[in-house]
């Protein structure tokens, strides 16, 4: 039998953004992911992936229907939920004037579990000083900063609203095997968000394609 | 019995976050509220009597706690975050937003740090109120206590309970 990890049943917003013709709206949002794969999330600018990511990780509930992580709807607790996903984004703020390690020291006391070994390993492997002001990194190094501060507290789901759009080429394959094998046990499973192509024919394993917050297709990403 | 106890820790993580917090953003956090304290203080030395007949010194005194409240507030609810020269600054919860923490606990602490801020300052006032109020050669009343209580308590806990929710 297979582990589902994360799941959506009928998600779909309680208010819509805007009003009349321009108001959008998620909903149909189906799918089922196994535990140790990595599912890509697809679509145009503003068809709705960085919104599908806010209702996971935002404050308030604001959809109908269930997100369940491990087979627990994730407002049921969301400290608990937000104990267990990694969510690396452009929207993530942290202290711009102190170092990685500094930030680590700050905000890593929030997890459970907070390996800041498995942190620095992380860092060395990305190449980016722990050292380095967190305001002085470009967009790649902060993103690989983020990856690296999600990955040391172990979550069950990592959560990448493009994350790997700042990053160079060839690290981004690197990337992608860093990714494997954080997920080789199949304790967890990765969630992204990408534009690019290659990525999305190389790399995922399922691919959700988002029209105007619309589910239009969900299923393994199978070789053409 | 197992929600108390979590709740607790969480408190006791964002204290100890903010200790770190209040050495990183503390560059004017003591001279401010320290500065306005004094002025309300001194402000307090009027007995209630005498500002029933003159509501200027009640507004002014209303202004300044205002700014007092804000003050005592603002090391920890913002930070000092920009690497230029013009320092810009941002809410402290929007670093805590996706961590596990929750807003409740998060707005609870800092409503209890100027809880214990005000009730010196009210401790002090009540002492420089009745004293005052002893030379001007009136009497105590329950109006010296109401009034110090309601203008370095009451008003600037609502206060500050305003900005922690905006914020």
């Amino acid at each position: 039998m297979t582990n589902i990890l994360f799941s959506a049943k009928e998600v779909r917003s309680i208010k819509p953004r805007g009003f009349g013709k321009k108001a959008f709206r998620l909903q149909g949002i189906n799918f089922a992911l196994p535990a140790g794969y990595i599912m890509g999330i697809v679509g145009k600018n503003g068809a709705g992936k960085t919104t599908f990511f806010d209702y996971i990780c935002g404050e308030k509930r604001k959809y109908k229907g269930e997100f369940l992580l491990e087979g627990r709807e994730i407002y049921e607790d969301h400290l608990w939920t937000l104990d267990r996903v990694g969510f690396v984004s452009e929207k993530n703020e942290f202290m711009g004037l102190r170092t990685a390690a500094q930030n680590i020291q700050m905000l890593g006391r929030f997890y459970s579990d907070f390996d800041r070994e498995l942190f620095e390993n992380m860092m060395e492997r990305f190449c980016v000083s722990k050292n380095k002001t967190v305001g002085k990194m470009s967009r790649g190094e902060l993103m690989k900063f983020q990856v690296a501060f999600a990955a040391a507290h172990k979550p069950k789901l990592f959560l990448l609203d493009e994350a790997t759009a700042g990053m160079d080429p060839v690290f981004r394959q690197d990337f992608y095997g860093i990714l494997r094998d954080l997920i080789r046990n199949e304790s967890c499973s990765v969630i992204l968000s990408t534009h690019i192509e290659e990525e999305i024919e190389k790399q995922l394993d399922y691919v959700g394609v988002l029209e105007e917050g619309r589910f239009i297709s969900f299923g393994e990403n199978l070789p053409a | 019995m197992e929600k108390k106890e979590r709740m607790r820790r969480e408190r006791e993580t964002i204290r100890e976050f903010d200790k770190a917090l209040f050495s990183y953003t503390g560059q004017v956090a003591w001279f401010l509220p320290g500065l306005f304290s004094f002025l309300v203080l001194v402000m307090m030395a009027i007995p209630v009597q005498a500002v029933t007949e003159d509501t200027g010194v009640a507004a002014t005194c209303v202004i300044m706690v205002t700014w007092l409240a804000y003050f005592v507030l603002q090391p920890y609810i913002n930070v000092t975050d920009s690497l230029t020269p013009r320092q810009k600054k941002s809410g402290t919860w929007s670093r805590l937003k996706f961590l596990p923490v929750s807003k409740s606990a998060y707005r609870r602490v800092r409503e209890s740090y100027l809880l214990r801020y005000l009730w010196k300052l009210v401790l002090i006032g009540c002492i420089i109120q009745c004293a005052m109020t002893v030379l001007d050669g009136g009497a105590i009343t329950v109006w010296n206590f109401l009034y110090v209580v309601c203008m370095l308590l009451v008003y600037p806990f609502c206060v500050g309970w305003l900005l922690l929710l905006i914020n």
